[in-house]
């Protein structure tokens, strides 16, 4: 009886393991599974953002209250070629496309919502993969590829449910080592979620590169907080490269904030 | 009595001459209405600073109006920068223009079913083509505002004023012509700017701020511009200023605008 409560217990344990370590496997394998693709497309998705919906190629966030970012993603007007929507608001999950040429990933598309078009013979299905397998599969792509994929990967990371990506993204917008595309992707990204206005501050101040300036002034543009606009104005006013003052006072001109026409007519007859 | 009888011939003379002016410019109407159906063709005297190439009309370099980069249909060119005279192509149906396209130098391109008026003079040209802008209500009234602008020794802004005032045109036409109205102002503040006139840091950023300004919704930015205008230290960034103010339909600038052409 004793021994049998101990078998039950072990058994039972042993189920419990089982519906654990799948999971774990299958992060640990989806670099690995996906790695055995030499060409064609990957399809996989995750937990979404519940403030979030899709619709073809345009991805629309519910929450803009509050927020200091825009609310619409609109990649192309085109309709989707992966995934078919009943309806313009669709609601979970991620979806995302790698497409894959002699083994490197080299085009990720990525969708909320919908379900997936009938499958070619050159599609792999990964089916539904955990939040955390989907950010760490991407995050290698971008921290570690060159090329477009590198910096597409970036943009699905804001789709997952329930985790802060703006300090990864934060941290390849940051780093030197990658190249501009990915920076640009990982920069506007982290305008577009949680980075800090102090953290884009410091950024934009240790890029040296114009093509980086510039993506900064426009992350800038698209935020709210009364920040971003002293930010732009002390860019407009101090900055030493003419180019980025000039793209500053551009952004400024489209601002509805009541301080900007008494700044530009300053700048303008100082 | 010989003073008196000179004074009579001469306001003969003006009266008679004013009367010429006015029928032939009649006359450019009355041949164009009686025209057959299709294309007409009128030249008369440019602006010595105006230079075309096949659909571009540059000034000092600068392309001024390019409305697609094929051929001319109507003109053939030796050369990429052709002086004078202003080309205009009619396009006229049962008496109405219906289509206008402008080119300058070069030489007509033979063709057969066209009606050439040939060549009149600049003020007879500026007349027809300001009563065509005051009374056509499509793209031939809006386009007969350019090659008034090009004419040579002919003052037209009294003329675009009265149209940019006329609540009666389309706005295309009286946009078209608040647009030649602020750079005509511009011209007369600093004149044509030099072919290849290099421009600094400091007015270069400020043209971009005059330019921000501009974008303010509502009118807002109307005042400070007109104060740039009128006082700001740079002449290009007072030129600047009254191209952007060129692109509203703000009756202060329209009258900046007067004051500016008038001194």
């Amino acid at each position: 009886m004793t021994r049998n409560n101990s078998l039950l217990a072990t058994a039972g344990a042993l189920v419990v393991l089982a519906c654990i370590v799948p999971p774990r496997a299958e992060g640990q394998n989806l670099v690995r599974r996906l790695a055995g693709v030499k060409n064609g497309s990957v399809r996989m998705s995750f937990a979404s953002r519940d403030d979030i919906c899709g619709w073809e190629n345009s991805i629309t966030s519910n929450a803009r209250e509050n927020r200091n970012t825009r609310g619409n993603w609109n990649i192309n007007s085109r309709q989707s070629e992966d995934v078919v929507y009943d309806n313009e608001c669709s609601e979970g999950p991620a979806r995302v496309v790698a497409r894959f040429e002699n083994g490197r990933v080299t085009k990720i598309r990525a969708y909320v919502g919908g379900r997936w078009r009938p499958a070619g013979n050159d599609v792999t299905d990964a089916g539904m993969v955990s939040v955390k397998d989907a950010t760490d599969y991407l995050l290698g792509i971008a921290r570690t590829q060159s090329g477009e994929a590198a910096g597409e990967a970036i943009f699905p990371l804001t789709l997952a449910d329930s985790v802060n990506m703006s300090e990864p993204i934060y941290s390849i917008a940051k780093d030197d080592s990658r190249p501009n595309e990915v920076r640009r992707q990982a920069i506007f990204w982290a305008g577009q979620t949680e980075a800090s206005m102090t953290q884009l501050t410091e950024l934009y101040d240790r890029v040296p590169e114009r093509e980086l300036k510039d993506q900064m002034i426009f992350v800038f543009s698209q935020r709210r907080e009364p920040a971003a606009l002293n930010k732009l104005m002390d860019i407009a006013k101090n900055d030493k490269d003419r180019e980025a003052r000039k793209k500053a006072m551009f952004w400024l001109g489209q601002s509805r904030d009541p301080r900007v026409a008494s700044f530009l007519a300053d700048m303008i007859n100082r | 009595m010989n003073i008196k009888s000179l004074a009579v011939d001469a306001s003969a003379i003006i009266v008679m001459s004013l009367i010429t002016q006015a029928a032939e410019a009649q006359s450019i109407a009355s041949r164009v209405a009686a025209a057959p159906d299709g294309k007409v063709r009128i030249t008369f005297p440019a602006k010595p600073e105006i230079c075309g190439y096949n659909n571009s009309i540059s000034r000092g370099g600068n392309n001024r109006m390019n409305w697609s980069s094929n051929e001319s249909a109507d003109v053939e060119y030796d050369n990429e920068c052709s002086t004078g005279p202003v080309r205009m192509v009619l396009w006229v149906d049962n008496g109405l223009v219906t289509k206008l396209r402008t080119h300058v130098g070069g030489n007509w391109r033979t063709a057969s079913g066209v009606t050439d008026l040939g060549a009149v003079s600049a003020k007879d040209a500026t007349d027809y083509l300001l009563a065509l802008a005051s009374t056509d209500r499509g793209s031939a009234g809006r386009d007969a505002i350019l090659p008034m602008t090009l004419a040579d020794g002919v003052v037209i802004w009294p003329g675009l004023v009265q149209l940019v005032r006329n609540d009666d045109r389309p706005l295309s036409t009286r946009k078209q012509a608040m647009f030649w109205l602020g750079a005509a102002a511009g011209d007369r503040l600093v004149g044509p700017r030099a072919h290849f006139a290099k421009e600094d840091d400091v007015t270069d950023v400020k043209k971009s701020a005059v330019f921000a300004l501009s974008q303010r919704r509502n009118g807002e930015a109307v005042p400070a511009l007109i104060e740039v205008a009128r006082n700001n230290r740079d002449p290009e960034v007072r030129k600047s200023a009254l191209f952007w103010l060129g692109q509203t339909m703000d009756s202060r600038a329209i009258t900046l605008f007067e004051e500016i052409l008038r001194k």
